[in-house]
């Protein structure tokens, strides 16, 4: 399901799209509804005009400014201004000269609705969504003043009202590629599958809808549930291409197609947009994200590597190198992209989890600690967190702190074997023998597999000269877990006790064997060689 | 800020947990449990140089106060040579000396011997460093009596221990070197000789053995004092792969000399005293040869099967109270040993099935040097073993039924990861009834500082109080500047130098003076020492084991060669009486089995006992 956000970004789009020939149509309607204007100024207006549509802006600047110094056209020329600024990608004296055309004649619907469009752009949709209201007030029949409204609405979640505003235009709007994307959303959003289907027969009517809307067309299907229909329509983008490759289309079917969960189609077209733009980080970081979905931390490295060379500042694709690097053990190059990014964006609370985890696979606990304490300061209830304060505390030996984190943790969610384990492992170091037991049997009630914990369990025991219990326990856990080193160890300091030599000598090779093996595997500090 | 953004800013907490969960997965719970398994890493000293300040309130809360008093003391010149200063190309320019606090005049005040080494270049025939015998002149002060006592010599000196081995009164001292030992007889007279060819010592095979960790035991309890030799790797330095050549030879991305892992181990030695002055070796019948080393030095760059002792630390005492002492040697990066007297000339290695050699998870850690002490005040001797960086030091309480477990995380001593621990000992510090224990640290590789790990080549001391409950709390920080001085530290022994109540410590530190830390006690607590003189058992009483009883309070300690690391403390026992003024019973189980109890003892004092003829004198110390 894509996220509000995204579609938004979508209808964003799509107003940046329909943007330039808007303001040209409202600007022909204002000319239309002004009257008592002399002959000569409106000239100044209309060759304004004339200038702004052949792409001679600072020309069109002139001539508009020329008209400002008669009051009966300056209402008009600010709004020309207005609508050069808008143009220049310059929102805020866009939106200042569209206010300064309202404010003199406050019914320039087109003034109005390029005001909207302006407080969009500047990341006002409220202001917006007044200014596009009162420009259907003002000229209810006004389509792109109702487009605008409605779209506007989506994107704030007002999905019926965005309905209600497209409601005397729907017969149009289902007619062309952003009209039916408008509709599709707040269709969907509402749960209106017939008419969502509708469209999407309206949809196979179009005549030649642009690639770029045909795939968020299809996205917007896929978030819908509409899988199926989505597919067919990123197939037969897939087929057009082909046909013409697209670095940029290519890509975007690739997230298309993820979305969908088609991986293959998606890594494909990455594959594809990347061959044809071999300096796209974006595609590299997605074949990464596919690889990591189909267990391939190796390739997903690879392209991770990549992606950084290409985008070496990227937050994301260093939390993601970092990430992955952190999976493969590569610690002295995960710590760093991992800092880099949780620097960058230190606002991503998944930055500084993850980069706590890392200085915990490090050792820097106290770095650990800390960085877990700011992600608590902003959520203090939340269990996870409190497990990760509770076992830093205990591997920094603070057993207080970690009893209170880790109790916490377990009220507030208490089916968590991790938590469990580390209050078990603390009762142990705090000496409270008795406590730790109860923690780690009622631990194995729930979760009669969890190998660690027989092996505490048993080594417990074992101290406590419970024999029986401790190798029942021990034993449980090699069946479990037969590279387990302690279980093996324990279980032959048990026999030993027990003046088992035989089965004691056994269990003790069989524990040097796998500590060997360890040994032999951890010995390796891994790092990655970079090419040069 | 568009508003794409702003939503996914505002995603909500379930995504926020949805996030969590999965990077939860990404980063499970056993790279935290790994976290437990190789302990946390080390954090990077933020130990200032010493600054002198009076004794603080914070200081009354320990009852102890170390104060560096070397340079004051005349040592300030006894700069240890070994290996390079700021690079080093072979393991055995890393393992460092020893030092002993011995009375080798027998006049009551402990004197200081340190052994040095050399380094493979910069030094001239004309200045080849030796080691130091200094003579302690009661006034806080020594001198230098090296030349005069005939213990001048250079070499890769590692570690020392004393002991009477012909019982004619005054303890003799044994030095290990790469490539042999040497055994001085005190000769009585402020002098030394050697006598290492006359007594059978010469090591004449093939390949240069390296002798690390040394002790004198009478491990047949035939009243004479026999020599245990750990050896540690076989090493060639002219065929040793160079720093970074292979995986054993990096360390967090630097190259270091490599080693031990990759290398071949080297074998333990006993030699049994005759009796005349003569040794014989009895490494094969006795046991202590298991497990071997290689004959020759061997190198492999991956997949290293460990073969030999790689021992460092040493100690013997009894401890399973059979009366039979029995040998601990710590480990590098194998399983520490633990040889068992079977009473009848042998021994059987039985370290890791009594608990005492790994971990508890059943891990072999850097075992470098080896306290022996009864913490928990159950009459039963237990282990302190410091090892090397990112690991805990073990604390192998014993059980009192031939096993060991270990304690560190229960006792408190879990919580320091960050130090590479060599000398160590337990000691009561503040003459409260509880030992204490005390550890010298420092990395092996200088070139560490190059590059910003979590670890430093100079770290301070660390020192735990027994809180008499069985664990202990860290005062490092409240003992001293003397103790957070950082130095890449090794050697260390235990002693009372200034004879005023209290143990103090002589350290190694590498490549630098030594220092002295005179312990000023603030307690108002009282003491005991013993001090054991044997006629039938070995005139040194090393194996002596007593025991001072203070209302329900019952403490033991036992008289031992060698210990810490490569080091020997002082042959006098010391027990703290808290605020009692008596001990109220004092016994002496003699090496031979003899048991002397004496009752109603006054505090403050060191008691002379003799073998046989009870207390022959006490004598008053009391604070300068």
């Amino acid at each position: 399901m894509r996220s509000f956000g995204e579609r938004t970004e979508i209808l964003r789009h799509c107003a940046c799209r329909v943007r330039p020939a808007v303001h040209w149509y409202k600007l022909c309607l204002a000319l239309l509804i002004l009257p008592s204007i002399g002959l000569a100024q409106l000239n100044h207006i209309e060759m304004a005009a004339r200038l702004l549509s052949q792409g001679q802006v600072d020309q069109a600047e002139t001539e508009a400014r020329q008209a400002l110094g008669n009051p009966t056209t300056r209402a008009l020329a600010f709004a020309m201004l207005g609508t050069i600024r808008l143009q220049e990608g310059r929102y805020e004296e866009s939106a200042s000269f569209l206010t300064q055309a309202l404010a003199l004649n406050p019914h320039l619907v087109g003034a109005r609705t390029s005001l909207g469009n302006a407080c969009l752009l500047q990341g006002k949709p409220e202001l917006a969504r007044k200014s596009f209201q009162e420009a259907v007030r003002l000229d209810p029949g006004n389509f792109n003043a109702r487009f605008e409204l409605a779209k506007v609405e989506a994107s704030l979640h007002n999905y019926r009202r965005s309905l209600d505003a497209a409601g005397p235009i729907v017969a149009q709007l289902s007619g062309s590629d952003d009209g039916i994307l408008l509709l599709a959303t707040d269709y969907g959003s509402l749960g209106r599958q017939e008419e969502l289907e509708a469209l999407a027969r309206n949809w196979e009517q179009l005549s030649a809808p642009s690639d770029e809307s045909s795939l968020e067309f299809g996205n917007v299907l896929a978030m819908f549930g509409m899988t199926l229909e989505a597919k067919q329509i990123f197939e037969a983008e897939e087929a057009k291409i082909a046909a013409h490759p697209s670095s940029t289309l290519a890509f975007k079917l690739g997230k298309s197609y993820m979305s969908l969960g088609i991986l293959d189609r998606a890594e494909q077209n990455f594959q594809r947009a990347l061959d044809l733009n071999p300096a796209c980080a974006d595609c590299d970081q997605s074949l990464a994200e596919i690889a990591e979905r189909q267990g391939n931390t190796e390739k997903a490295l690879a392209f991770l590597v990549a992606a950084k060379q290409l985008a070496p500042e990227d937050p994301e694709i260093l939390f993601e190198f970092g990430k992955v690097c952190l999976q493969r053990n590569l610690l002295e190059d995960a710590l760093p992209a991992l800092a880099k990014a949780a620097a960058l964006k230190p606002e991503r609370d998944p930055y500084v989890y993850v980069l706590a985890s890392a200085n915990v696979a490090q050792g820097n606990l106290s770095n650990a600690a800390s960085l877990f304490a700011r992600l608590l300061q902003k959520h203090p209830h939340d269990a996870v967190l409190k497990y990760s304060m509770g076992a830093v505390d205990y591997l920094q030996g603070k057993y207080a702190e970690a009893e209170s984190s880790l109790r916490q943790s377990l009220r507030a969610q208490p089916d968590q074997v991790a938590a469990s384990y580390y209050l078990g492992l603390t009762y142990d170091a705090l000496g409270q023998d008795d406590r730790a037991v109860a923690v780690f049997r009622d631990l194995l009630k729930g979760h009669p597999r969890h190998a660690p914990s027989y092996v505490k369990l048993g080594s417990i025991l074992l101290r406590q000269h419970n024999y029986d219990e401790a190798q029942q326990d021990l034993e449980r856990a090699i069946s479990l877990d037969s590279g387990s080193v302690q279980a093996h160890y324990q279980l032959g300091l048990l026999f030993r006790r027990l003046g088992k030599t035989a089965e004691s000598d056994n269990q003790f090779a069989e524990s040097r064997k796998l500590e060997a093996e360890r040994s032999s595997q951890t010995d390796l500090k891994l790092r990655l060689l970079l090419p040069d | 800020m568009s508003l794409c953004e702003r939503s996914n800013l505002s995603g909500s907490r379930r995504e926020f947990l949805r996030q969590l969960g999965w990077l939860g997965s990404a980063v499970p719970a056993s790279i935290l449990l790994r976290g437990l398994r190789d302990a946390a890493t080390l954090q990077r000293s933020s130990a200032s140089p010493a600054s002198r300040k009076p004794a603080s309130s914070a200081d009354h809360v320990t009852g102890f106060h170390f104060t560096d008093v070397a340079a004051q003391a005349g040592l300030g010149r006894a700069i240890n040579v070994f290996g390079g200063g700021t690079h080093k190309r072979w393991l055995l320019e890393e393992t460092g000396c020893g030092v002993a606090l011995f009375d080798y005049d027998n006049d009551g005040w402990l004197d200081i011997f340190m052994v040095n080494g050399t380094r493979f270049e910069g030094i001239s025939p004309q200045h080849q460093p030796s080691n130091f015998l200094f003579h302690n002149n009661r006034d806080g002060s020594f001198t230098d009596v090296t030349e005069k006592a005939g213990l001048l010599r250079s070499g890769w000196g590692q570690g020392c221990c004393v002991g009477d081995y012909d019982n004619d009164g005054y303890d003799d001292l044994v030095v290990t070197y790469w490539g042999g030992i040497v055994l001085y007889h005190n000769n009585g007279d402020g002098t030394f000789t050697d006598v290492t060819q006359k007594a059978g010592l010469e090591q004449n095979g093939p390949a240069r053995r390296w002798n690390t960790g040394c002790c004198f035991v009478d491990y047949d309890r035939d009243g004479h004092l026999d020599l245990f030799v750990a050896n540690y790797v076989n090493l060639d330095p002219q065929g040793a792969p160079q720093p970074g050549e292979n995986q054993y030879c990096r360390y967090y991305g630097l190259s270091v000399a490599c080693g031990p892992q990759g290398m071949g181990g080297g074998t333990n030695i006993l030699y049994h005293n005759r009796g005349d002055g003569t040794f014989e070796d009895v490494s094969e019948r006795s046991g202590v040869t298991i497990p071997r080393g290689p004959v020759a030095p061997i190198s492999v760059s991956d997949q290293w099967v460990p073969v030999g002792s790689y021992g460092l630390g040493v100690c013997a005492a009894d401890f399973d109270n059979d009366g039979w002492p029995d040998i601990y040697v710590a480990c590098d990066s194998v399983p520490s040993r633990f040889y068992h007297n079977n009473q009848d000339g042998t021994f059987e290695e039985l370290g890791a099935e009594l608990g005492c050699a790994l971990n508890e998870n059943g891990t072999a850690q850097g075992g470098m040097g080896v306290g022996v002490g009864d913490y928990d005040c159950d009459g039963w001797l237990d282990i302190v073993k410091t090892n090397y960086a990112d690991q805990t030091a073990n604390l192998y309480h014993n059980n009192g039924d031939g096993t060991f477990y270990d304690a560190v995380f229960q006792a408190g001593l879990g919580i320091n990861t960050k130090y590479l621990g060599w000398g160590v000992g337990l000691f009561d510090l503040d003459n409260d009834g509880w030992p204490d224990i005390f550890m010298s640290n420092g990395h092996v590789f200088p070139t560490v500082d190059s590059k910003r790990l979590h670890v430093t080549f100079k770290q301070g001391k660390t020192v735990y109080r027994n809180l008499g409950n069985g664990s202990f709390t860290d005062v490092t920080s409240a003992t001293g500047p003397a103790v957070t001085q950082p130095h890449s530290s090794r050697g260390t022994a235990f002693g009372d130098f200034d004879n005023d109540g209290d143990v103090d410590v002589a350290i190694i530190n590498m490549n630098e003076a030594p220092s002295l830390l005179r312990n000023d006690c603030l307690s108002r607590n009282n003491w005991l020492k013993v001090r054991c003189i044997g006629t039938k058992s070995n005139r040194s009483a090393v194996g002596a084991r007593v025991r001072v009883v203070t209302g329900q309070h019952s403490q033991i300690n036992e008289v031992m060669s060698g210990s810490s690391y490569m080091s020997q403390n002082d042959f006098r026992l010391h027990f703290g009486l808290s605020r009692a003024s008596q001990a109220d019973l004092v016994e002496v189980r003699w090496p031979l089995g003899l048991l002397e109890s004496f009752k109603n003892v006054s505090a403050n004092q060191l008691l002379v006992v003799q073998e046989g003829q009870g207390i022959i004198r006490g004598e008053k110390f009391g604070k300068r």
